[in-house]
Parts: structure tokens; C-alpha cells; sequence
């Protein structure tokens, strides 16, 4: 498959994606680089998605990644694509509510998102419907801690994780008393 | 002759369909510490679950409790055998957030430095995938020649893979005394050890019965997963984000982006080969064109980007090592994602591997060319 190097500037692409999906998205911007910026509410995600993907002159098949900010009082997941046959970029934009975002899942539309949107999962909490099996990936930490939010401070879960009474007693070498029973 | 009393099972007298494989997370074929955790029949792999995390850092947190500065050091720890791409992408992003100016000179050094770490990880990556299918001198001469660049970078950065090279701005001192020649002789050698690799192996008979036709993604498929570097590059996809993007100097060098036709293991192979005789390329042209001039710029030690959001990438022997990066203006990044090859790699495993015989999954999972490091950050 050989990469075409056809022409399609951002300011075009910009008025295809509204002439495809307009009445599913909020805003569009051109950013710097010729970035496209797309937001948009969760419920419209999958409908823009399979439109810019299908479309053969956009063509936005790459989903570099999926990842979320925790700005405190909203999340913002984010959606980062390319078009390999224009040079184009695209970044999708969704504002959650961060006591329970929640997400329709891409991983029918691009088989790279399943793993992109467990990680997110795993750190930021954010649950994605429909997805094929939605389960912690990285970090196995259990009890809803999402480690990459902002309350959530490092030094704290593993402090709290240790527990002395846990801990294997010492090692007898052979021959040695038991420490507990010498006076 | 004994009888043996029958106990009433309705179960099937041996069990012998289905098998569960626990491969890892300590198997010396698995680069690291990965863990697939394999359903067969016999030899055939049903099904698999990469069980991930057992490398993992915290890699993203800790850059919000750090300063750019301190962060830096750290990412050479990320993807370790290709440490240089690590800072390589983060100065880039950092970069263009507070709108430096590189040096030209530096902008060079950074390219012999980063193709000089890319032979040096395409080695690890061959020799390895070769022992992996049984061969050891492979294994050994690659090796033996990767002790070279790691003595250059170490002359070159002070360290041998933890380089911490890069600065924002920049890289962090000048060329030392007698590298040039010192790579250029490398260089003159190096080509000839790249054909001695190839008559190891490249025409064995055994070598290619394991590796072509095996472990094949179609180019749809493996854009659809995201596969980037020379994983995508074997199945036929020019797709090279020196030449995509043409960061740095690399629009000014002469190259050529080497790619197979079946994305099987064995293009894969071929493709990192290829990438050797490139990158020597690559550095010959540096060392010519080398400018003069400073090789960095002054900084404030602690930095304040502006406020904002930026995603930078670099191509990495691994494919595009990507870093995103929110700032709030304060001293400490807001937010870092760290978008890694191998992770997306790794990913493709449970639909590459099912149907295949349990010896070929070594010789996929060697091919995809996965460093845990990186991909449980």
C-alpha cells in the first residue's frame, strides 16, 4: 500500500468534517500545525468518528492514542488522529463529568482503541460502554483508586498499602531459637 | 494383572484439549517481563491475555510531581535501549511549547546521536529475535559490535544507555575530542558486519521457514492498529515520521524509508536490516554537513512553559514514541502522556497469535520487537 501525497489543506478538511458531521459537533478549530480541534459531547463520539474514518478523502484511519486531563473540575478525554494519506491531524475533544464519566466506546471503529481505552480506564476511571472488556491493565491497584486523577497522590496509596503486621516474620537459620520464645 | 477400579467421572478420561500456558513473566524469550498467559490444544495457541504491569513505574504521575528539568533524566528509564528517542520527543514538545529556537549544530547532533542509538537498539532487537529462534552467533556478534556505539554515545554523552543528552534548547555539550574519527571509522566497518549478519542467516533454511509467512498483518490491519515503525513499514506502509513530518534536519539528509511487501516476520526482519545501511547513511551526511555554531541555547535552570497543550513525536527504532503535554505556566507539567510503539504492539497479540503453533510465538512476539520498559512506563 503505497502512502499518497495528495493535498488537502487543514482549512479543507475543516469544512469537509462540517459538511460530514456538523450538526454532531460543538466547535472546530485549526491549531497550530494545521491541527484540526474537534469538540464535541460524548453521546455524538461514535457517529463523528466512523464519518471521518470512512470518509475517502479525509480518510482518518491512524488512532495515534486515547488518553483523558483531569483539570479538577471536569475530565477532558481526548482522541488523537491521523490521516496518513493528507498529513492532517485531529484532535477529539469530550468534557465529562468527573464524578462519573462515562463514554461510548471506538474499539469497533479502530481496533488500537480497546488496549488505548483500558489504560485510560485504569488511570483516570473513566468507563467506556460497550467496550470489549473494560478491566484494569497496568497499574493492578484495586478499590476505584484511578491513580492519574488529581486527588490522588502516590505517596499516599503505598503508605497506606504497607502494613507491618503483613509482613513475613524473620527468617530462622538453622539451629537458631525462635526470637519470639527467647526471654 | 491388577484391575484397577474405575471412578465414575463424567468428564472425559484425560483431559488432554485444552492446556493453560503461563508464559512468563520471567521466560528468557519474552523481552522482559511480559506475560502471556497462552490457552492451547496441543501445539496450537486457542487464545491468549498479555498480562501487563509488571514493569510498571508510574511514569506519567511522577512527571506532574517533577520539575522539566528533573523529569528529563527520567526518561531514558522509559524505553531503555533506546534512550536517546525518549528525551529526543519530550525537549521537542517542551521546545515548541515555550517557542526555542535550536541550533542548527545541535539539531545535528541530535540526529548522529539518535541514528547512532537506533543501530545500537536494532541490534538488541535482531540479535535477540535470532536467539530467540535458536541461534546464538547472531546473538553474539551483535553484541560484540554494539559494544562500539555504546562506547561512542559514551563518549558522546557520558553514559553508556541512560544519556540524558538532550537539554531543552539544545543537547549538552559539544562533540569531544577524536569522536569524529572514532565514528567514522565505526562507520567504514560497521556495513561489513551488517552482510556478515545477513550470510548468517538471512538465506537459512531453517530461518526462513520460521519466519516467512508467519505472523502476517495486512496493511489496513495494521494501520487500523496502529502499528508504527518498522512493524508497519514490513507490511508494505511507507509511513516514517522522519520523512512524514520531516523534523529536525532530516528533510536535508538523503534517505530512504526501506519497506516489505508481506508483513510477515521475516519483512519485519529485513526491514530493521535495512534500517542499519540507512541510518550509517544518515550519519555520514551528518558528520559532513556538521555546522558550526553553538550547540545550545541558554535556559532558566527552572522552566515555565506557557500555558497550553502540545503532542510531539519522534521516530523511534520502535515506531512513533509520542509525548502529549499540558501546562498550566507553572514549574511542573500538568499532565504528560507518553504514547509508546510497543504497548500498541503488544496490543495486536491477542488477534496475531490464535491459530498459530506455540513456537511461532516466540518468533512473532521477538519480531514485534516489544521493550516492557516502555510499554508499562
Amino acid at each position: 500500500m503505497a502512502v499518497a501525497r495528495e493535498e488537502l489543506t487543514a482549512e479543507a478538511a475543516l469544512e469537509r468534517v462540517e459538511e460530514l458531521a456538523g450538526e454532531h459537533i460543538e466547535s472546530i478549530a485549526i491549531e497550530e500545525g494545521g491541527r484540526l480541534l474537534i469538540r464535541l459531547a460524548g453521546k455524538e463520539l461514535p457517529i463523528v468518528c466512523r464519518a471521518i474514518r470512512d470518509d475517502a478523502e479525509l480518510s482518518f484511519k491512524y488512532l495515534v492514542y486515547v488518553t483523558a486531563t483531569d483539570f479538577e473540575d471536569r475530565i477532558e478525554a481526548v482522541y488523537f488522529l491521523r490521516s496518513i494519506n493528507h498529513q492532517l491531524t485531529a484532535d477529539l475533544r469530550v468534557d465529562l463529568d468527573r464524578e462519573r464519566p462515562t463514554l461510548p466506546s471506538v474499539s469497533s471503529i479502530w481496533r488500537t482503541a480497546c488496549w488505548h481505552e483500558r489504560e485510560t480506564y485504569d488511570f483516570f476511571g473513566i468507563i467506556y460502554t460497550g467496550h470489549p472488556e473494560l478491566n484494569r491493565i497496568l497499574t493492578g491497584v484495586k478499590g476505584g483508586v484511578h491513580p492519574l486523577r488529581k486527588d490522588e497522590q502516590p505517596h499516599r496509596v503505598r503508605r497506606q498499602e504497607w502494613k507491618w503486621d503483613k509482613a513475613s516474620p524473620p527468617l530462622r537459620l538453622p539451629g537458631e531459637p525462635d526470637r519470639k520464645t527467647r526471654s | 494383572m491388577t484391575v484397577r477400579p474405575r471412578i465414575k467421572t463424567d468428564r472425559p478420561y484425560f483431559h488432554l484439549e485444552e492446556m493453560v500456558l503461563n508464559m512468563g513473566p520471567q521466560h528468557p524469550s519474552m523481552h522482559g517481563v511480559l506475560r502471556l498467559v497462552l490457552r492451547l490444544n496441543g501445539e496450537l495457541v486457542i487464545d491468549v491475555d498479555p498480562a501487563l504491569g509488571y514493569l510498571h513505574r508510574g511514569f506519567e504521575k511522577l512527571a506532574e510531581n517533577r520539575t522539566y528539568y528533573q523529569y528529563l533524566s527520567m526518561l531514558s528509564r522509559c524505553d531503555y535501549l533506546s534512550g536517546i528517542f525518549m528525551e529526543w520527543a519530550y525537549v521537542r514538545a517542551v521546545e515548541d511549547l515555550m517557542e526555542i529556537e535550536v541550533p542548527e549544530r545541535a539539531e545535528y547532533l541530535r540526529v548522529i546521536a539518535g541514528e547512532l542509538n537506533r543501530i545500537a537498539s536494532h541490534q538488541i532487537s535482531i540479535g535477540d529475535f535470532l536467539l530467540n529462534l535458536g541461534t546464538w552467533t547472531p546473538f553474539f556478534w551483535t553484541f560484540r559490535d554494539r559494544e562500539d556505539i555504546l562506547d561512542l554515545l559514551e563518549m558522546l554523552t557520558g553514559q553508556r544507555m541512560m544519556y540524558n543528552y538532550m537539554r531543552v534548547g539544545g543537547v549538552k555539550e559539544d562533540l569531544p575530542d577524536g569522536f569524529e574519527s572514532a565514528c567514522r571509522s565505526f562507520l567504514r566497518t560497521f556495513p561489513k558486519m551488517v552482510d556478515q549478519y545477513e550470510q548468517l542467516v538471512t538465506d537459512n533454511e531453517i530461518f526462513l521457514t520460521r519466519t516467512l509467512g508467519i505472523g502476517v498483518y495486512e496493511p489496513d490491519e495494521a494501520v487500523d492498529y496502529g502499528l508504527t515503525g518498522p512493524n508497519l513499514r514490513g507490511s508494505g506502509v511507507a509511513w516514517d515520521l522522519r520523512k512524514a513530518e520531516g523534523y529536525s534536519v532530516y528533510p536535508k539528509l538523503d534517505f530512504e524509508v526501506p519497506v516489505g511487501r508481506h508483513g510477515d516476520c521475516y519483512d519485519r526482519y529485513k526491514c530493521r536490516i535495512e534500517e542499519f545501511r540507512q541510518s550509517v547513511r544518515i550519519i555520514e551526511q551528518a558528520l559532513d554537513g556538521l555546522p558550526g555554531g553553538p550547540v545550545n541555547v541558554k535556559t532558566p535552570p527552572m522552566l515555565r512553559p506557557p500555558a497550553g497543550e502540545i503532542y510531539r513525536a519522534v521516530e523511534s527504532p520502535r515506531g512513533e514514541w509520542g509525548n502529549y503535554l499540558v501546562s498550566n505556566g507553572g514549574l511542573r507539567p500538568y499532565r504528560l502522556k507518553l504514547r509508546d510503539p510497543s504497548y500498541v504492539a503488544i496490543s495486536t497479540l491477542p488477534r496475531i497469535l490464535p491459530g498459530n503453533n506455540i513456537a511461532d510465538v516466540i518468533a512473532i512476539a521477538g519480531s514485534l520487537d516489544p521493550i516492557m520498559g516502555a510499554v508499562d512506563r
